[in-house]
């Protein structure tokens, strides 16, 4: 089993007013799996998503990736786990302005301080290309079109061939169109890559695409 | 940190007003800080040209019991001139000498009357030493008369051609009124000599003032630069007398002139708090503006003490590059201070600002005004964008993302 | 007999004069002299168009010349002055500070008044100093005057030549004109409103003019003097000064 969440609870405090986003989540996912997470606003499907992505801290429970629990990891130590095994694909895309599409996509690899200056060419070029941006890499972020710039952010989150992608509502600020080829493309990248990818939606047909569909209402998996 | 770098860099090229506005504050303050320090700098070389040409010279002897703390008394004078003289000319390295009586008086027209200094002054060899004789903008200085600076005479209200009376106790302590015929006026550089000096020949200063020789000799050296190497030789030729060179004569001009430098250095104290201010309020706002980019690269492995790196390389670029943009906008400015000069007596008056100055005063590069703005502007900006950046220390990344922009 | 008795009476006041110049200087030095003094003055300091008035006391003591003075008016309020021999301090108030005037600084006036220090201070005895000679006799302000000129017999003397018009009855100097070595006049000094203190005449107001300056004048009005009483003990000693 790749990731393992065990009874994992979470409240935001806001003011006098608490409220609980996750009751009790227990979940399994496989390697290489396809799943969406599904559910209206409020559901807790952020929120999951970011407590197994580790940028929220949950009250308690356990997440457990490849056996390593991350509920027990300081704030750098999680950031370098992000770093290795985390993509993230945003529902604002949330690009870097001031960066063009090469340097987006080169940046997780730059932050992993591994590969040479050739490597990282070679393997940007080649994620922009799986993307279909060939050609647009000098281009800024604000001179593409919604669903280009989530390509990049597809190309930014899998170009370090991470163990799990999480997306949030990565089609929500697409057109339906867009939407569904930008989920095809997930899906390739998935099969072709052996990406686990892990990602909200409340789009029906997007969660026809999905190998595995959990639906969560009120912090609750419904069974 | 390298990659860290870039970021920062990309971030401020792609700067907002605000960043923009506070860089080019920065570079204005450095390069006025420049202009002024450079411009001080000139002032002061000024001055002190001025200080030995008019009034140092190299190297002066006097007596030994000579007090400073009243110059013109002439109490204690040289008695024996010629012997020293005599000296002085066979040293090889002393390029020229003169003697010079100093006294008080008052001068006046029978009208008005003011203290002035009076200087009796050797007409052969004056010249060697000091540089009166090319500053006379009018006649000259001849026997049984005076050169009176222009301050003084237009105050005086007299001009070359006038009578004029000086008023002094001879060395004896009578009263001693003698009439002078103004044969020449003198304008230079030196205000004192401007404003409150009136120069007789040697011999009738001797002969009023009841003195025999003079109050001092004045004389200049082959490498003025460094008067210590000399100091030896005078001392064991001129035991009994007091020697001293340029420098021990002008220490109190040289501590005024270091309160002036001070200016220079508030100042920079000014450009600092603009860097404070400017960089704290232009941080602060990109912080808070930049919550889902910064929530994103911490999504991305980012550390958190990486990011905050982050800003505070952009705070020490704003700083850097401000200083440098400022040093070579005020370098390229103060080529025209440094090689044309300027003149502040058009601008200030002959007061001259309370600088030993006037005229044409060209500026001096002051290496030590770069290295000094460029190390204090750039440590003042890396800390103050230190409050600044620490901020996203205590960031959480999903609240960040959460930030509506 | 008669025609001699006559020139003896003409002769009379040719050889009085002659010789008496030194005995006449004599009795004025006398008049002068005292063993300890006291006064209040008040000194008018006019300078163009501008007019100053301050006020001052003081002791003197002759033997040892000693003196010792204080400001009273409001401006100058606690300046003091102390002469011991040849040494002369002063007391500001505000810097709270004695400093000894020496030098070219002697030579300045007295609260900016035509009267140098050294012209209050040091007094200076005509006969050790001066060749005195009777020149004639005149009236000056309404009294008849012997005419004296004091020249230098020294070159310490402060004047190369002084002129002096002596009241006859008084022995008092009701004018001294003062010349510089060059023969230029600087100034002078006009006594009147003479007074009898005890045995002695005293010019109650002195007025000192610098020829050198057009619209000059300082103008001294005694307001008391008294002679040989007791100084307050430690009058004279730098001590007082700070007091």
């Amino acid at each position: 089993m790749l990731l393992e969440i065990k009874n994992l609870n979470k409240t935001y405090h806001s003011g006098k007013v608490d409220f609980q986003a996750l009751y009790d989540i227990n979940l399994s996912i496989k390697d290489r799996e396809f799943t969406a997470i599904a559910g209206p606003s409020g559901s807790g499907k952020t929120t999951l998503l970011n407590s197994i992505g580790c940028i929220d801290r949950v009250d308690s429970g356990d997440i457990l990736m490849m056996g390593e629990n991350l509920t027990d990891k300081t704030q750098r130590e999680l950031a370098r786990f992000r770093r290795q095994n985390y993509g993230f694909i945003f529902q604002t895309y949330n690009l870097i302005p001031v960066l063009t599409v090469y340097e987006n996509v080169e940046l997780p690899l730059k932050l992993l301080k591994k590969l040479s200056d050739n490597e990282i060419h070679g393997k940007v070029h080649e994620m922009l290309n799986k993307v279909g941006l060939q050609g647009l890499d000098k281009r800024m972020p604000l001179e593409l079109s919604g669903g280009q710039q989530q390509r990049v952010s597809i190309a930014r989150a899998l170009v370090k061939k991470p163990k799990v992608v999480l997306a949030d509502e990565p089609t929500a600020n697409l057109d339906s169109k867009t939407g569904q080829t930008i989920v095809a493309l997930m899906k390739e990248l998935n099969k072709k890559e052996g990406i686990t990818f892990l990602f909200s939606t409340h789009d029906h047909f997007i969660m026809e695409q999905a190998d595995r569909l959990i639906e969560m209402h009120d912090g609750r998996i419904k069974k | 940190m390298k990659y860290l770098f870039k970021l920062a860099l990309k971030n401020i090229m792609k700067a907002r007003r605000r960043t923009i506005l506070t860089f080019l504050m920065l570079s204005f303050g450095v390069m006025v800080y420049l202009i002024m320090e450079s411009m001080l700098a000139g002032f002061d070389k000024a001055s002190f040209q001025n200080f030995i040409d008019f009034e140092t010279g190299h190297f002066k002897i006097r007596n030994e019991n000579f007090d400073e703390d009243h110059p013109y008394d002439t109490d204690y004078s040289l008695k024996n001139t010629d012997q020293i003289e005599e000296k002085l000319k066979n040293l090889d390295f002393v390029t020229g000498y003169t003697s010079r009586i100093n006294f008080l008086s008052e001068i006046d027209n029978g009208i008005d009357s003011t203290p002035v200094i009076t200087v009796g002054v050797d007409p052969e060899n004056d010249s060697k030493v000091f540089s009166l004789k090319k500053y006379i903008i009018k006649g000259s200085l001849e026997k049984g008369g005076a050169l009176l600076g222009k301050t003084l005479a237009d105050d005086m209200k007299v001009d070359a051609g006038d009578i004029i009376y000086i008023t002094f106790r001879s060395s004896k302590g009578m009263f001693t009124s003698i009439e002078l015929l103004i044969t020449g006026l003198v304008q230079s550089a030196d205000p004192k000599v401007n404003n409150l000096t009136v120069f007789i020949n040697l011999d009738e200063a001797r002969e009023h003032m009841g003195v025999e020789g003079a109050t001092e000799i004045t004389f200049r050296v082959k490498d003025y630069q460094e008067p210590e190497r000399y100091t030896k030789q005078l001392e064991s030729d001129f035991s009994g007398f007091r020697v001293q060179s340029w420098k021990e004569l002008s220490t109190d001009f040289t501590a005024l002139m270091s309160t002036k430098r001070a200016g220079g250095r508030y100042f920079l104290l000014f450009i600092v708090v603009i860097a404070l201010v400017g960089i704290i309020n232009t941080l602060l706002m990109s912080v808070y503006e930049k919550r889902r980019e910064i929530g994103t690269l911490m999504a991305l492995g980012m550390e958190h003490n990486e990011i905050r790196n982050v800003f505070m390389i952009e705070g020490f670029l704003i700083g850097f590059f401000g200083s440098i943009c400022g040093l070579i906008i005020g370098t390229i400015t103060n080529l025209y201070f440094i090689y044309s000069g300027i003149d502040y007596t058009a601008m200030v008056g002959e007061g001259g600002m309370g600088f030993n100055v006037m005229g044409v005063i060209k500026s001096s590069w002051v290496i030590s005004a770069y290295i000094s703005s460029l190390l204090i502007v750039v440590f003042a900006s890396v800390l103050s964008s230190y409050y600044p950046a620490k901020k996203v220390m205590k960031m959480n990344p999903a609240e960040c993302l959460r930030t509506v922009q | 007999m008669k025609k001699s008795f006559l020139l003896f009476f003409l002769l009379i006041p040719l050889i009085a004069s002659a010789e008496t110049a030194d005995e006449i200087i004599n009795k004025v030095d006398q008049n002068q002299l005292f063993i300890t003094q006291k006064y209040k003055i008040e000194m008018t300091i006019k300078k163009g168009n501008r007019e100053l008035a301050k006020e001052f006391f003081g002791y003197g003591q002759k033997d040892g010349d000693k003196a010792f003075m204080e400001f009273t008016n409001r401006e100058d309020l606690g300046v003091k002055y102390l002469k011991l021999n040849d040494e002369l301090w002063i007391y500001f108030p505000d810097a709270d500070d004695i400093m000894k005037i020496s030098g070219h600084m002697l030579k300045q006036g007295l609260m900016g008044s035509d009267i140098s220090y050294e012209d209050l201070l040091e007094t200076e005895e005509m006969k050790t100093k001066y060749e005195s000679k009777f020149i004639k006799s005149e009236n000056f302000d309404g009294r008849d005057c012997y005419v004296i000129e004091a020249n230098a017999k020294v070159e310490d003397a402060s004047y190369q030549k002084q002129i002096l018009f002596i009241d006859k009855e008084k022995y008092i100097p009701l004018k001294i004109e003062m010349y510089a070595k060059g023969g230029r006049l600087l100034k002078n000094m006009l006594l009147s409103d003479i007074r009898k203190v005890g045995s002695r005449y005293v010019p109650w107001k002195i007025e000192i003019q610098d020829k050198r300056r057009r619209n000059s004048k300082t103008t001294l009005v005694f307001k008391e003097i008294i002679y040989d009483i007791n100084v307050p003990e430690n009058t004279f000693t730098r001590r007082s000064l700070k007091k």
